[in-house]
């Protein structure tokens, strides 16, 4: 169960893999097989997986950050151009939707509402029409935005300052739950279960918080958070940044990848690892199931941590 | 411990007195922190397991339980989650859970309290005997080898002073602070080839504070319990002894176990007579019989009075650690050359405080108001220019 973009110690590598590190991974909503991989080389890729093929491939004038598919026909991206676009799998054609002040750091669509939603550095939550190009409104937010998920009717907004928005999308005017992170550091990415009953997030602390979102006491008793992707050299723990988490769509566990090349499979529920794979190379910077389960893509690239190498 | 409140029947691991809160994570604990193999890691469910294991697959004594606490780390007692626990400590543990539960987290406490300071103390102790060990011809009596790890205990030093005080023995089974004699008692030369088992605890009386090796002393002076060798009670003097004066008539105290037995009515549970016979041959071999010669090697018989007197607390803090000390650890060089329980001990003692410094963690991305992205857009690789946008 491991497809995967870099070099994998597991599963299987695919050809024509990004030529800078990978920002996002996204598989298709109902094609198993279809994944969209955003790179730092200003590229988005299609690739067939099983065939190994790279089917398409975008190329926009800066870093892409983010990606997701709306239909299996559709998929949008954002990146340091401010832009966010709308591209079609099947013609390759591409059109923007709209921009933001800033770089438009995470892109969502809503199943639920077909409406696209992007987050970005401009401190805004945009909400978009992607058959008609319209702009649905923009939410002001009160940090950065780093990362987003959304899930059913309910998009959770994570920012800096540790800052966590949920916002109900027939209503985004309304800040349904302002909540700070369980943990003490910066929100690296956050992610909705499948079940809509809450969401994970994975900090630069290594460590992953699991919340709910029902504000019942005895929900809110059963989160907690959890340390993980630390390493102990030399006495010293090297405590590396979870970029990554995936829930599998039918079990309701997840997947997380940290800076340190780990990845681990969690069963949330029952809060215990499942899975340690064996370290990839470098960082671990994207994680994506597909459709059915059945695949694990996994973006091997260094993020940065420790600033420009090479 | 726990969160929760206690709850009396919530399983207890008895090695390092934890609770779970149920009998399937205690005994996942049991073997990942008692019965791990300290060579190959594998993970056994019980003790005897675990010294079964290394003796066959590593040719190595296992002698110590991982991971205990002071008086519960013998092989000796096959426990497997609950099952096998003395009952002593059964019906001890009951009571502190109903009486308030503090002892529990006193003894704690006292693990821990072994300061660096006192670490380094002990460690320069450790250095000084070693010098005048190697100054001084090691002792070679049998007795000697089986005392260093004792000592801590406290009790049977109180002997010499007081005689057989039974009434002293079982209310303080550690800690007692070390009471010398005002005369060294030598103990014989010679050597009793084999000692009660229980002995061990005397020969810090056994030594002259003052470090002197014991072959040229005369036997007058010798401790009580140190007389009937191979087991005799002390009526029947050993021909060169004289009992000191202080002595009752040879009679073992009430509720003294005949000698050269393991007494099980000392203390207040098996815990710390059952963890005394295991533990000062600890590097080597079976725990009694015949103090193997090497361990005569370094025993106290250098350290002087005032020495001692962190000995008790080292006694407490160190058994855990120490296990592991001189088996897991190969890198303590000092342990390695010197078995003697002492030399163990302090080596443990610089090891405790090693275990928390790890704790020191470092972010590898430490920037907790920008992201790593936001910084990785400002290279000028990534420099976007608004005007070029199409």
């Amino acid at each position: 169960m491991a497809g995967a973009t870099g070099t994998a110690p597991l599963g299987f590598e695919l050809a024509n893999s990004p030529t800078d590190g990978i920002s996002a991974l996204a598989f298709s909503p109902d094609d198993p097989e279809l994944l969209l991989a955003a790179s730092w080389d200003k590229k988005v890729r299609l690739y067939d997986v099983n065939a190994d093929l790279l089917r398409s491939e975008w190329t926009h004038k800066a870093a892409v950050l983010d990606v997701c598919f709306s239909t299996a026909s559709q998929c949008f991206s954002v990146g340091l151009d401010r832009k966010l676009k709308s591209m079609d799998v099947n013609t390759s054609a591409e059109r923007i939707v709209g921009s933001h002040e800033d770089a438009i750091r995470c892109v969502v669509y809503g199943q639920q509402t077909g409406q696209v939603m992007t987050g970005s550095w401009d401190k805004h939550v945009g909400v978009w029409d992607p058959r008609t190009n319209a702009s649905l409104g923009k939410y002001t937010q009160p940090e950065k935005v780093f990362s987003m998920d959304v899930v059913d009717y309910t998009l959770v907004v994570a920012m800096a300052g540790r800052t966590i928005h949920v916002y109900d999308v027939r209503n985004m005017k309304e800040t349904l739950q302002p909540r700070e992170s369980a943990m003490k550091f910066m929100t690296r990415t956050v992610r909705c279960m499948p079940n809509g009953k809450g969401f994970v997030t994975g900090s630069i602390e290594g460590r992953v918080a699991v919340e709910y979102f029902d504000p019942a006491k005895e929900s809110q008793a059963k989160k907690y958070a959890f340390k993980c992707h630390r390493q102990t050299m030399d006495d010293i723990e090297q405590i590396y940044a979870v970029n990554a988490v995936a829930f599998h769509p039918k079990f309701g566990t997840f997947a997380t990848g940290g800076s340190d090349g780990v990845l681990n499979l969690w069963d949330g529920n029952n809060r215990k690892r499942l899975r340690s794979y064996p370290q990839y190379p470098t960082g671990i910077s994207a994680l994506a199931f597909n459709c059915d389960g059945s695949l694990l893509a996994v973006a091997s690239s260094y993020t940065f941590d420790e600033g420009e190498k090479e | 411990m726990g969160k929760k409140k206690r709850q009396e029947d919530k399983p207890w691991c008895w090695y390092c007195d934890r609770e779970f809160d149920d009998e399937k994570v205690l005994i996942d604990h049991q073997r990942i922190k008692h019965f791990k193999c300290l060579e190959c890691n594998k993970k056994l469910n019980t003790a005897g397991g675990m010294v079964v294991h290394m003796q066959q697959v590593h040719k190595q004594t296992c002698t110590t339980v991982a991971g205990a606490i002071p008086g519960r780390d013998t092989v000796d007692i096959e426990i497997f989650g609950m099952e096998g626990i003395p009952e002593a400590d059964l019906q001890a543990h009951i009571e502190k859970l109903s009486g308030g539960g503090g002892s529990g987290k006193r003894k704690k406490v006292d693990i821990g309290a072994l300061t660096p300071d006192q670490i380094q103390r002990q460690m320069a102790e450790f250095k000084k005997q070693q010098q005048q060990m190697a100054s001084a011809p090691p002792p070679q009596m049998g007795m000697h080898g089986m005392q260093p790890p004792q000592a801590p205990y406290g009790m049977p030093m109180q002997y010499p002073s007081q005689g057989y005080p039974p009434q002293g023995y079982p209310p303080q089974p550690y800690g007692a602070p070390p009471q010398y004699g005002g005369r060294p008692f030598m103990p014989p030369q010679g050597g009793y080839p084999l000692y009660p088992p229980y002995q061990q605890g005397m020969p810090p009386q056994g030594y002259p504070p003052q470090g002197m090796p014991p072959q040229g002393m005369p036997p007058q002076g010798m401790p009580p319990h140190g007389m009937p060798p191979h087991g005799m009670p002390p009526q029947g003097m050993p021909p060169q002894g004289m009992p000191p004066q202080g002595m009752p008539s040879g009679m073992p105290p009430p509720g003294m176990p005949p000698y050269g037995v393991p007494p099980p009515q000392f203390g207040p549970g098996p815990g710390p007579n059952q963890q005394w016979p295991p533990r000062p041959p600890m590097p080597f071999l079976p725990p009694r019989p015949t103090p193997p010669p090497q361990m005569g090697g370094t025993p106290p018989p250098s350290r002087s009075p005032s020495q001692y007197e962190p000995a008790p607390f080292d006694g407490y803090s160190q058994p855990a650690p120490q296990m592991s000390a001189p088996m897991s650890t190969p890198s303590a060089p000092e342990s390695a050359g010197y078995s003697n329980g002492a030399a163990a001990d302090v080596c443990a003692a610089a090891a405790v405080p090693a275990a928390p410094a790890k704790k020191t963690g470092q972010l590898v991305y430490s920037d907790n108001e920008i992201s790593v992205e936001e910084k990785r857009a400002l290279h000028p690789k990534y420099a976007y220019q608004e005007s070029a946008s199409a």
